[in-house]
């Protein structure tokens, strides 16, 4: 995995690359919370180069999700490949983000 | 600049003085020797002129003579008869043209000093004596002799003489006795000129008192002399005409009656005396320039003579200085202070050699002492570790390189040659100090490693109990029931894993079939695990349904969740009378359906999450019958998530192909042609994630259940 962090308009956007499983989970969590960092941060998670995603990289999601109510931010997300979006059908948590085609999309839908 | 040059510049300067003195003062006492001559001189002069004068006045006599001693006239003078005396006068023949040098002028005199006879034609003619000189004269006093300016214009010699009364009688002159008259002649100036020149050889020339030339004009020399006409002073200038030099010498000539009438100048020849003179004046410089060069060679020679030894000793402490004690140079001994400093730059020297080879000595005792402590160090560096102990004899090496180079020694000294050997040893000092830091940290890392792998294993232990708790939850035999065939298994990952499932009886027809996963691994997730379950029994056996079971548990769950974990849940409810199928999906994966024909579907999803996720969810259900010989595929994202070693995922498709081949086995032996399927296709690459299977194969509606279920589960009520 590897993961860059880039700012547009004002919104963070975040690109994760390659798999997201148990093993990186850690790693992710850091970025997106260092990433979410200050309040009212916007931030967008962008999963165009994402490969794979496990449960665990959901938890990440579900844990900056949390952190970015608390901070009164937001979190948004794009650029699923299907099989990824699969994942986020079947767990349910295609209702708890919001989910653009594309980055560009994601930060103007955040107000960027 | 050398001591001997210095001392001969010093001599050099004094005698330039000394003999710039003596220059100026034989210069000062040739100028009052030459101011004395010119006097001397002058005087001669004056009286050559006097000389010439007296001389013309001589000549004026002779008339005198004749006319003061004729009867005739003293008659005449006594009874001053004037035409007696005019005729006798002219009778006598004494007048004289003035070209011819004769008298010119005659003046005869009464007693009482009137004019009785003046040989000047004019009607009334100037006397040629004053009153004054005329009254001496007949006074008998004086004779008048000198020089007089007549008429204001006219220079004349002249001469008078008394009358005596009865001449040729006789009377003493001087008596002023018997005196009747004077006579007076004069003849020109010009005269007495002539005779000067005769007399002195010199070239006469006389001027005016106002400087009017009065004779000598003709003279080619007067050019140059003019200029040079001072007519008040007496004095000698020098004029050079012609390739000659001449010495003009100016006199006032005095009137008679006081007062300078005229400036008689005479030039004499000197340029014989003149060339003598700077002749001499060269040979007395030249002698003295001699003299003194000749000292100052001497004064050379003396000092190169005296110094020589001196140099010696200075080349000899040079020597010293720059280290060559060997180099010998001979020191001539003597008793005065050169001899003496030769005699301490000897002592010196001896003085050196024995330090010099004291010196190389105690050099010769530090290098064996010093080959001892780099033998030493050697010794000590082969204790160090590899890389360190190559740099240090490395060092060692170009410590004893530079040692032995000579030029290096010589140029650095002994004192160096320690210094190196210092640093080299400071160097091993540092390295062994280095190492035993190393050493120190690499036991105590040791010592940490061997305590977390003492922890490690604890933990280990501590994850096999999880493992082994995770394993015991789940149902490892089933009842064996009339209408369904069950079979179940978890294929757990290295890490103790969230997947559980979960077979139960809810009531006397109903049995419950739960497939879960929960986020994450390890430790929380096999707690989480445990709990899932424990609230799903709790929950699910009050009968609320599934739908209603999930949204409770979901709540529970979500209340106290701060480690944001979650389960993703199928639930469902299996009538054993009817075959109806009632179940609610908590974001779980679909499980498959295959029905007897052989065809593979997903059971149709409901709306829901993953449990824990997020509370007050809303979470659906939905019901299906199932026909004799279907079979339901419950699993875990571990199966379709299994990757094989080019990191390709097993996937839904594989799955459903591997189910449908499946369809006249049984629940057990579909599990493992299935699981035998995605061993073969992840072919021996590790798997991360646990894999758990539950199928059921449905015979049938039975006839007495009851008894089947009382089997399964006690506590049913």
């Amino acid at each position: 995995m590897n993961i860059t962090e880039q700012s547009v308009n004002g919104v963070t956007v975040l690109r994760a690359e390659g798999r997201i499983d148990s093993g990186n989970a850690g790693e992710f969590e850091s970025a997106l919370l260092s990433a979410i960092g200050a309040e009212g941060t916007r931030l967008v998670v962008d999963m165009a180069q994402l490969s794979y995603i496990s449960s665990a990289g959901l938890r990440c999601l579900l844990v900056a999700a949390k952190a970015a109510r608390t901070k009164r931010g937001s979190i948004a997300l794009s650029a699923m490949a299907p099989h990824i979006r699969e994942v986020f059908d079947v767990s349910g948590f295609s209702s708890l983000f919001e989910i653009h085609a594309d980055a560009a999309a994601a930060v103007a839908a955040l107000g960027g | 600049m050398l001591l001997q040059t210095r001392i001969i510049l010093f001599v050099l300067a004094t005698v330039t003085i000394v003999a710039g003195l003596l220059l100026g003062f034989a210069a000062l006492r040739e100028d009052a020797a030459d101011h004395r001559a010119r006097e001397l001189e002058l005087a001669r002069l004056e009286t050559s002129w006097q000389l010439a004068v007296s001389g013309a006045v001589g000549r004026i006599d002779q008339g005198l003579g004749r006319l003061a001693g004729d009867a005739e006239i003293a008659r005449a003078v006594e009874v001053e008869e004037r035409g007696a005396l005019d005729r006798r006068v002219a009778a006598l023949g004494i007048l004289a043209a003035p070209a011819t040098g004769g008298i010119t002028d005659v003046n005869l005199l009464s007693k009482s000093g009137d004019l009785l006879y003046s040989s000047d034609p004019a009607f009334d003619p100037a006397p040629l004596l004053n009153r004054g000189a005329l009254d001496a004269i007949l006074s008998g006093q004086k004779l008048a002799r000198g020089v007089r300016l007549v008429d204001g214009e006219r220079l004349v010699v002249v001469a008078g003489v008394p009358i005596y009364a009865g001449t040729g009688a006789g009377g003493g002159a001087g008596s002023g006795a018997g005196v009747t008259g004077a006579a007076v002649a004069g003849l020109d100036f010009v005269a007495a000129l002539d005779v000067l020149r005769r007399t002195t050889g010199g070239r006469v020339f006389a001027v005016s008192r106002s400087g009017a030339a009065l004779d000598g004009e003709t003279d080619p020399l007067w050019p140059a002399v003019k200029p040079l006409v001072r007519p008040a002073e007496r004095s000698i200038a020098h004029v050079a005409d012609g390739g000659r030099r001449y010495a003009l010498a100016s006199l006032p000539v005095a009137d008679l009656a006081g007062g300078r009438v005229a400036t008689v100048l005479i030039a004499t020849d000197v340029t014989q005396a003149v060339e003598e003179q700077a002749l001499w004046s060269v040979a007395y410089v030249a002698a003295v320039g001699l003299v003194l060069l000749g000292a100052l060679g001497l004064l050379y020679g003396f000092l190169r003579r005296n110094f020589s030894t001196l140099d010696g000793a200075v080349k000899a402490l040079q020597d010293l200085s720059h280290g060559r004690v060997m180099g010998y140079v001979e020191l001539p001994a003597g008793n005065d202070e050169i001899g003496r400093i030769a005699g301490a730059v000897e002592v010196f020297r001896g003085v050196m050699r024995e330090i010099e080879r004291s010196a190389g000595q105690r050099e010769r005792r530090l290098r064996r002492q010093q080959r001892f402590i780099r033998r030493q160090m050697e010794a000590l560096a082969v204790t160090l570790e590899e890389d360190a102990r190559q740099t240090l004899l490395e060092e060692l090496r170009q410590i004893e390189a530079e040692t032995h180079d000579t030029q290096s020694a010589q140029s650095k000294g002994v004192g160096d040659e320690l210094g190196l050997l210092a640093l080299g040893f400071s160097r091993l000092a540092t390295r062994v100090s280095t190492q035993q830091v190393q050493l120190t940290q690499m036991v105590r890392d040791l010592r940490e490693a061997l305590e977390d792998k003492r922890r490690l294993i604890s933990l280990q232990q501590e994850l096999e109990i999880a493992r082994t708790m995770q394993l015991t939850i789940l149902p490892q035999v089933f009842p064996d029931l009339a209408e369904l065939d069950i079979a179940a298994r978890m294929i757990p990952a290295k890490e103790v894993g969230g997947d559980f499932y979960d077979f139960f009886p809810i009531s006397e027809h109903k049995v419950a079939l739960v497939i879960a996963d929960v986020s994450g691994k390890g430790i929380p997730a096999a707690f989480f695990m445990l709990i899932t379950r424990t609230m799903l029994r709790a929950i699910a056996e009050s009968g609320v349904g599934p739908a209603e079971t999930m949204r409770r548990v979901n709540n529970l769950l979500a209340a106290e969740n701060e480690q944001m974990m979650f389960v993703t849940v199928f639930y469902g409810e299996l009538d054993l009378r009817t075959g109806v199928l009632a179940y609610s999906n908590g974001g779980h994966n679909p499980p498959l359906r295959m029905t007897a024909s052989g065809t593979v579907k997903e059971l149709e999803r409901t709306p829901g999450i993953a449990l824990a996720a997020m509370p007050d969810m809303p979470f659906g259900e939905k019901s299906l019958m199932l026909d004799t010989g279907d079979m339901v595929f419950l699993f875990t994202d571990g199966v379709t998530e299994a990757f094989n070693g080019e990191n390709v995922m097993y996937g839904d498709p594989r799955l459903a192909a591997a189910v449908a081949g499946q369809s006249s086995a049984s629940a057990r032996d579909g599990l493992d042609g299935v699981l035998t399927d995605v061993a073969r296709f992840t072919a021996g690459a590790p798997q991360s994630d646990d894999i758990t299977c539950l199928v059921l194969r449905w015979r049938g509606a039975a006839d007495a259940p009851v008894s089947a279920l009382a089997a399964l589960s006690d506590p049913v009520a």
